[in-house]
């Protein structure tokens, strides 16, 4: 089954973003996210006010490199997804204020970038 | 790539509340540099203060001292770390993380991918600074 979402035009310009559902592994606290789409990104990020609300428990730390700057040590938190009718439990680096969505997740669907229709299609393997 | 140290000198503390925190210091193995630095880390990134850290943070330095041994039996899979043991072990984080969070509760979990070096994961994309 495919599904389809418009691009973010408050991004400049407009870019692929994914609603996600993240939860708690129990499920007791769960909130709606627009996870920006970043195949340049190794893992996906959540805020940390997210991971602090939901209180996702941590699973690691690993050492983190942006654009520019020196590589920092962060906390490796696990959540539980919804993408579409998947769910999952997937690692989340708590950092910064967006929700990022990186190759580690991307990996999972197929996603389709209609950039002239600022559109994204996500359909999940059979 | 080790990370920058700065120095950072306090006036005003409470002598009781440094005493604690070098006898914490201590009692972990850390200094108090570390102690310090991880608990303004965690209130800046303001990351909830779970009661399980200690624990955390004790697997993850009995990882780091049998790190070759796990090598050999669990290299690239991830592990489940609980008091000075791997309870589980998995390919998939995702299947590991289930059976361990069903078996122990909604808890903080050390559960590393086993590899030779600490990994370093990079977010690539540059952003446009607000006008």
């Amino acid at each position: 089954m495919k599904s389809q979402f418009a691009y973010d035009t408050t991004y400049d310009p407009p870019a692929p973003v994914l609603p996600i559902l993240v939860a708690n592994p129990t499920r007791t606290a769960s909130i709606l996210m627009s996870g920006l789409v970043d195949t340049g990104a190794d893992i996906s990020l959540l805020p940390t006010t997210l991971v602090r609300r939901l209180l996702l428990p941590r699973v690691s730390r690993s050492r983190v490199r942006g654009v520019t700057g020196e590589p920092r040590e962060v906390w490796v938190h696990v959540a539980r997804i919804n993408v579409g009718k998947s769910t999952m439990l997937m690692q989340f680096l708590s950092l910064g204020s967006e929700m990022i969505v990186g190759r580690d997740l991307l990996s999972q669907i197929i996603a389709q970038l209609d950039g002239p229709a600022s559109r994204l299609s996500i359909r999940h393997r059979s | 790539m080790a990370q920058r140290s700065a120095a950072l000198f306090i006036r005003g503390m409470r002598p009781d509340i440094v005493r604690e925190a070098k006898a914490a210091a201590a009692k972990r193995g850390t200094t108090l540099a570390k102690l310090v630095t991880d608990s303004l880390e965690r209130t800046l990134d303001g990351e909830p203060e779970s009661g399980d850290f200690d624990g955390i943070e004790q697997a993850m330095r009995w990882y780091a001292r049998h790190r070759t041994n796990l090598l050999r039996r669990y290299k690239d899979k991830y592990v489940a770390i609980d008091r000075g043991r791997v309870i589980d072990s998995d390919a998939d984080f995702g299947a590991l993380a289930e059976r361990v969070f069903s078996r122990l509760g909604f808890r903080s979990v050390f559960m590393p991918r086993v590899s030779r070096t600490s990994s370093l994961v990079r977010v690539r994309s540059p952003r446009k600074a607000a006008p």
